[in-house]
């Protein structure tokens, strides 16, 4: 029986958490893609800050974890926290540009 | 080395061999891992390893189109290099095209990769309308432009292609000292053969230089001056130092009440704004060439000069109806006369 | 196909090698989990020459990976470790003077690197090139690292022999 649980446990090399933020941030970044290819600036904000703050969330709990590799973790934190930023950087940017009142 | 030394380190080294020997020898009774477990750990190492090739790799690939848009955008954000650029375009057509002149606020940029396109209208006022005279794209390769895309909904079409004969071509303003390639009786013939009902703009060639104050004096009442054609040392050569042509620049002679203008006339004189905008395209100077299709603006020198001198006329671009641009055949200041664009009546 | 049966023809050489550092039957066996899935991810890239000298360059890195992460646990494993070899071990049923046991006791009283020395090259027969490789040391320094080690182990050796004579 504890010979069964253990077993389960030494069978994941990478935490579940850092797994499903690195899922998040592909899935963000693939939306942020697709929005810059098509060229809009309508992309549904869910992409942009709730669910990147989701994956960031769970990219640092991925991180306390113990004894697991936290390459996924630091790839989900890295891409979830890219977005916000790049978004904001880009908003404030484009405000400069050619501003017009 | 002593005698004695030596059979006890080879006795040393037997033990030594022996020792590790029996430890190999025994290894199968050492812990092992069972081939299940063994199965599991590749199993799971393969899986995962491959799950985060596929999951790093499809992450930098979505990250490439991100990355070149943002360092396009910090390009042409940081240090308002795109605001110079399109000010540049703007203020490049207002001195280098006769007659012409367009809605700051409508200038649109698109940034795409490493890249921007300015577009923009332009207007000519015929009477007193503005008529859409051509849409322009300009665009640029980092801070590089190329020669605008120009859409022209002119009569009269600019002539095309980029050639010094071409840029001759469209010359219809000459210094005093210069000579005029074309007959200024067919000037007059046209407008003769047109109904009153229409109007029309006039290149015009002076006899002599004339301060920009004193042009009115001598041009009919009903006829409104667009555009003054500006000395700069250069015209009566019309080649600059390399033997490289030169065209006619100049200014806008009304002030124009839209607030974003650059001739808006709140701060400065027309006169002042040119000599700015000279100021501004002496820095940009290649931009400036580029988006006029110009060869050699040679800003500099003509600044310099007009900065000198003074400002002084030899050429304007009037408008107005027929009946009063016919008058200007009797103006005796007046050596040579182009028509340009003709609407249909559209004065009050 | 063929990657696997090479990798499971190195595995258990690898879990000793690790176990022989770790003194942990469980840690040992994450250590092998995660240089199996370091070689998999890097094996996709290159061609190598020495898969077992590899296999051991990778495990060696993520031993020493796990070292640095637990340091602060390391005080409270070693105490356990005793406990750990005997008892915790699933695979305890083996004879108490085990020779590979035996090896890994003697082995407490040899610094670290002199440690790696002896268990790559003489109980794992990587040559000394390989090891030093390895471990990122000049050949030399291995040398004289494994000479000492060597000279080290004779000693508990001899004792231990003393020792027996004497019961006897």
């Amino acid at each position: 029986m504890e010979f069964e649980i253990k077993k389960k446990r030494k069978r994941k090399l990478q935490t579940l958490t850092g797994f499903i933020s690195f899922i998040i941030g592909l899935l963000a970044l693939a939306v942020l893609n697709i929005g810059l290819l098509i060229e809009t600036v309508d992309i549904p904000e869910l992409f942009l800050f709730p669910l990147p703050l989701l994956g960031v969330f769970l990219g640092v709990v991925g991180l306390v974890t113990k004894n697991r590799s936290k390459q996924f973790a630091w790839w989900g934190i890295g891409i979830n926290g890219f977005i916000p930023i790049f978004f904001i950087i880009m908003m404030g940017l484009s405000w400069t540009i050619n501003a017009k009142p | 080395m002593s005698d004695e030394h030596k059979p006890d380190q080879n006795n040393d080294e037997n033990l030594y061999k022996a020792y590790m020997m029996k430890t190999k020898n025994d290894i199968h009774t050492s812990p092992t891992l069972s081939e299940e477990e063994q199965r599991e750990i590749i199993r799971v190492g393969s899986n995962t390893a491959r799950n985060a090739t596929v999951m790093i790799s499809l992450a930098i690939l979505l990250l490439i189109l991100p990355l070149m848009t943002l360092i396009t955008y910090l390009y042409y954000g940081i240090g308002g290099k795109a605001n110079t650029m399109i000010d540049v375009v703007g203020k490049t057509i207002y001195v280098t095209e006769p007659n012409i002149s367009l809605e700051e606020m409508e200038i649109e940029s698109e940034i795409g990769l490493f890249s921007m396109n300015v577009k923009f209208d332009t207007f000519k006022r015929i009477g007193s309308e503005d008529y859409l005279a051509e849409k322009v794209d300009v665009y640029f390769g980092l801070d590089e432009p190329k020669f605008p895309e120009k859409i022209s909904f002119l009569e009269q079409l600019p002539p095309m292609g980029y050639g010094i004969d071409v840029v001759k071509d469209g010359q219809k303003m000459y210094h005093p000292d210069a000579m005029v390639p074309f007959n200024t009786p067919e000037a007059w013939d046209v407008l003769d053969g047109l109904p009153d009902g229409t109007v029309a703009e006039a290149y015009l060639s002076f006899s002599q230089l004339i301060n920009p104050d004193d042009i009115d004096a001598f041009l009919p009442k009903e006829t409104e001056i667009r555009w003054l054609a500006v000395d700069t040392g250069l015209e009566a050569e019309q080649l600059d130092k390399e033997g490289v042509p030169i065209t006619p620049i100049g200014y806008p002679a009304q002030v124009d009440t839209t607030t974003w203008s650059p001739f808006n006339g709140r701060d400065q004189t027309n006169e002042e704004v040119f000599l700015d905008i000279l100021k501004l395209l002496e820095k940009n100077e290649e931009t400036a060439e580029v988006v006029s299709k110009i060869k050699s603006l040679e800003i500099k020198e003509r600044r310099k000069y007009v900065e000198d001198k003074g400002i002084h006329i030899y050429g304007a671009v009037v408008t107005g109806p027929i009946p009063e641009l016919r008058k200007l055949e009797q103006v005796k200041e007046i050596r040579a006369a182009k028509v340009g664009e003709i609407k249909l009546w559209n004065l009050k | 196909m063929q990657l696997e049966d090479v990798y499971k023809h190195y595995m258990n050489d690898l879990y000793r090698y690790l176990y022989s550092l770790s003194k942990n039957h469980h840690v040992a066996e994450d250590l092998v989990q995660e240089a199996f899935y370091r070689a998999y991810l890097t094996l996709a890239d290159y061609e190598i020459n020495n898969i077992k000298a590899w296999l051991f360059k990778v495990a060696y890195h993520a031993f020493i990976d796990h070292q640095r992460k637990n340091k602060k646990t390391i005080l409270t494993d070693e105490i356990k470790e005793n406990v750990d070899m005997i008892e915790n071990t699933p695979e305890s049923k083996m004879l108490e003077k085990e020779s590979f046991l035996l090896l890994i006791e003697d082995l407490k009283c040899l610094k670290e690197i002199e440690k790696q020395a002896v268990l790559l090259c003489d109980l794992n027969e990587l040559s000394y090139q390989e090891a030093a490789e390895i471990l990122n040391i000049k050949l030399n320094t291995l040398k004289s690292h494994i000479s000492r080690g060597r000279k080290k182990l004779v000693e508990r050796v001899k004792e231990r022999m003393n020792l027996d004579e004497r019961r006897a």
